[in-house]
């Protein structure tokens, strides 16, 4: 009891705990002022436990992330300690914080962690080196992904240096703006003569860091348009701005009350608002860094006929004739041949297929497949970067690097909206100055202040960075503002099967009785159960897996199998009870129109050479598929299957969501998908694969379902974190609904400068009036933007 | 309309010493990331009591 007595407060909430008799005390002696209290602290006490010796905490695919050669690109120094950068998929919410804030305790070499969540971006920091492995595995056994990222180099530092900038610029021309308008006041409720003068003065000062320090990257921006001599946006804002600022410094020095400073502030505080808004809410942490480093990064063994042993090696620094020994669920680091016997491999990387691959000794082997069952020797023919998937991963960086920028919609109409206003201002100005020159000034300077399209220029941002916003709450990462535009002119949309279309793994889907009979049920009897059980249980085959794992939980018994045989094609044999049985995976052939799954194996098991059963393995469509394709069909896309694998199931998915044959493009290389895409102009690639990110980086719009690798996360424009298809539709919706807010915005604006720059051209707005029609008509078009996203609510549900 | 004199002045002081506190937030990276720290403050709160559950 007197163990009891020190705690005076519940171990998990902290409340005081005031009736001790009410209080509960766990063996340890720990006190709780309520059973839910205990319960949390137990489940996530004991959950600490498991997790640290979860054999899942513990990954060799991590191992790379400690590599030397890995190291040099990807550490940051963080208080004088290693660090390292990772994107972390799935964080949510506070839960996720306080989860990821305790690795230091469970990994306890950890320094410090620090997570940001606006970009899900991790920063580790270690005590001693070796250990980033183990964090990425802990990460990954809590349910969380993380990506390395390169450390900060010169490009990101600028970024960082630039977002700064960008935001001082913001907060002093606020300050500016603010105490301008303030001093303005007075100037508007009828103040004269010398205090008028001072009033003013002030407003100069503080007009004076607006227009050197603020409107630097109009300027700039005119400038690098100038020179590429095409028209800009900024044209009509730092015309407006200069002119406003000649004129106002000129009344002021003639004694006259008509200033601008109040307007041009105020315009050029909202325009870089507006700009710096889209520019926080676009993507742009997952860059091309990344590329290449699920292969090149890996540690490979590599034969050493000096000591007859293998030493491990970066696979980067791999030669031609090297042998390498390769172990079951690694990836081949290089281009080479088999020289062992047989291995059976995953080439889903390269091809998409969904099959594994027997290969045979002298058979040729590319680098990135996967060795599904037993470890292989490879001789290296091409090193990893002159590799099948290291050229790909070259060409997709070039690529990405080459896109050619969109311009948008939006700025193309306010360029040459831009330029119309100016003639008609020269024009006019030219021929009135012979009638008024005084009138014609005004005039003029009336037009260009009322007819400056910064409405448009700050509405669509405004729109989009909203759209984007919300998208990222859904878990969809935009990378750009452009992509948005993109999709809203999609016709055809391109979806790979495996993994996107379909889950992309191996499911048991049923039986089949000896004569494939469809009309009845069908299940073998426990002896043929018992009996494919305790023979698959040997084989480290997809197919064997997903048998086993099916027939687990069935009240199946595991007998002694002996003289377990792998025969060649796919399939194993072996005599249980002195009955000798053979499973041999096929093909299924095409006749199964009315199945509803997708067979991509039809394993047959015979008894004493006896067909006995079939069982059909396949990959299960998403459940959203369809509805996916069939609404695309409403909004007139036309939706196209591009896929590695064979005819047979790539047909058998386009039949299950009614695409015709001419829709469908199987066997296809990564590099031919490329080639397909780009017949199709306004086109839209959906892929998961390393061989989808070719297609991907083209000048299509694409994106990236869940599970991808990290080259096409970086290839895509957006990246969904969420399963299935259905996100596709989501943001096509979005970005109809997004554009037809920026329509809207167009047309109120164009109806309004017209009628607004004719007024003005007549005489009846004097440039003191247009300045304070303009922000009005900001306003406006800021009012309609937020009115518009009200579709977002709808997107929510 | 002499006390403006003093108030202009006042105001200006005002202004600047708000910019600088702006520009020193803005450089010592306050601004960078705008979630997380929200969320922190939510679980400081757990770990003290937890701390002081030990004593």
């Amino acid at each position: 009891m007197d163990l009891h007595e020190q705690h005076s407060s519940c171990t998990h909430c902290g409340i005081e705990i005031s009736d001790r008799a009410s209080a509960i005390f766990s063996d340890k002696g720990e006190a709780f002022c309520c059973w839910g209290c205990e319960t949390v602290y137990k489940i996530l006490r004991k959950e600490h436990f498991s997790l640290i010796n979860k054999p899942s905490a513990n990954l060799p695919e991590y191992d790379f992330l400690d590599n030397e050669s890995f190291l040099k690109d990807y550490l940051v120094s963080v208080d004088n300690r290693k660090g390292m950068r990772f994107f972390v998929e799935g964080i949510q919410c506070t839960a996720c914080l306080w989860i990821i804030d305790q690795i230091p305790d469970w990994v306890p070499q950890v320094e410090n962690v620090h997570l940001n969540m606006s970009q899900n971006t991790l920063l580790v920091s270690l005590k001693e080196p070796g250990y980033f492995g183990k964090v990425a595995s802990v990460l990954s056994a809590l349910g969380y992904k993380a990506y390395p990222i390169k450390g900060l180099d010169e490009a990101k530092h600028f970024q960082k240096k630039e977002n700064h900038q960008q935001l001082m610029r913001l907060g002093i021309a606020a300050a500016c703006a603010g105490n301008i308008m303030l001093f303005s006041f007075s100037l508007y409720s009828g103040l004269k003569g010398q205090m008028a003068g001072v009033f003013g003065c002030l407003n100069l000062a503080f007009f004076i860091p607006v227009l050197i320090y603020c409107a630097r990257p109009f300027y700039n921006n005119l400038w690098r348009s100038l020179k590429a001599r095409r028209p800009s946006i900024d044209l009509p804002i730092v015309a407006a701005v200069i002119i406003g600022f000649v004129l106002s410094l000129f009344n002021l020095i003639r004694g006259n009350e008509a200033f601008y400073f109040d307007s041009l502030s105020v315009l050029i505080f909202l325009l870089l608002a507006s700009r710096y808004f889209l520019s926080r809410t676009q993507q742009t942490f997952i860059n091309s860094s990344y590329l290449q480093t699920f292969i090149t990064s890996q540690a490979c063994r590599r034969w050493n006929s000096g000591n007859h042993e293998y030493e491990k090696v970066p696979a980067r620094h791999l030669n031609v004739d090297d042998k390498v020994l390769v172990k079951e669920g690694e990836r081949i680091p290089a281009d080479g041949v088999v020289a062992s016997k047989w291995v059976n491999i995953n080439p889903s990387i390269l091809t998409g297929e969904s099959l594994p691959q027997k290969l045979f000794k002298g058979s040729e082997i590319f680098a990135g497949t996967q060795v599904v069952s037993d470890s292989v020797e490879i001789l290296v023919r091409r090193t990893t970067d002159n590799s099948r998937i290291g050229q790909i991963l070259k060409k997709v960086e070039e690529q990405i690097y080459n896109k050619t920028p969109l311009i948008s919609l939006t700025d193309r109409a306010a360029q040459y909206f831009s330029i119309f206003v100016l003639a008609v201002g020269a024009v006019f100005f030219s021929f009135y100055i012979t009638i008024d020159p005084g009138e014609a000034v005004k005039r003029t300077l009336a037009l260009i202040i009322l007819a400056c399209p910064c409405a448009l220029a700050l509405a669509t941002p405004l729109a989009q960075s909203l759209s984007l916003r919300k998208a990222s709450r859904k878990g969809y990462l935009i990378k750009n503002a452009e992509s948005l535009e993109k999709l809203n002119n999609v016709k055809n949309a391109f979806f790979d099967k495996t993994g996107t279309l379909t889950r992309g793994r191996f499911e048991f889907l049923k039986w089949k009785s000896p004569d494939m009979d469809e009309s009845r049920d069908f299940l073998p009897d426990m002896q043929t159960l018992n009996a494919i059980y305790s023979i698959e249980v040997n084989s480290q085959h997809p197919i064997a897996r997903t048998l086993v794992k099916h027939l687990e939980g069935k009240c199946v018994n595991k007998l002694p199998a002996i003289s377990l045989t792998e025969l060649p094609g796919s399939g194993i044999s072996g005599i249980v009870d002195n009955d000798h049985y053979e499973i041999i995976s096929a093909l299924p052939d095409d006749k199964d129109e009315n199945d509803s799954d997708i067979i991509s194996s039809l394993t047959s098991i015979y008894r004493n050479g006896n067909i006995v059963a079939h069982a059909c393995i396949g990959d299960v469509l998403h459940s959203d598929a369809k509805q996916t394709v069939t609404r695309l069909k409403s909004m007139g896309i036309k939706t196209h299957i591009l896929s590695g694998d064979k005819r047979i199931p790539v047909s058998s998915v386009a039949r299950k969501l009614h695409l015709a044959d001419d829709q469908i493009s199987p066997e296809l290389f990564p590099e031919k998908k490329n080639e397909v895409i780009k017949n199709f102009p306004d086109s839209l690639m959906v892929g998961d694969g390393a061989n989808d990110s070719l297609a991907m980086s083209s000048d299509t719009v694409s994106i990236a379902v869940q599970g991808s690798v990290e080259s096409c996360l970086v290839a895509a424009d957006i990246y969904v974190t969420k399963g299935g298809v259905s996100p596709v539709e989501e943001l096509i919706l979005l970005s109809k609904n997004t554009f037809s807010v920026v329509k809207r915005n167009l047309v109120f604006s164009f109806i309004y400068n017209a009628a607004g720059g004719l007024a003005a051209l007549l005489g009846y707005i004097s440039p003191l009036t247009a300045a304070i029609l303009m922000p009005v008509s900001s306003l406006t078009v800021l009012f309609s933007s937020f009115l518009g996203t009200k579709f977002l609510r709808r997107f929510n549900k | 309309m002499t006390i403006l004199y003093v108030i202009i002045p006042i105001a200006i002081i005002l202004v600047s010493f708000f910019v600088l506190i702006f520009l020193w937030a803005v450089k010592t990276e306050q601004f960078d990331d705008l979630e997380t720290p929200a969320h922190k403050i939510l679980i400081d709160d757990w770990n003290d009591k937890l701390e002081k559950a030990k004593i």
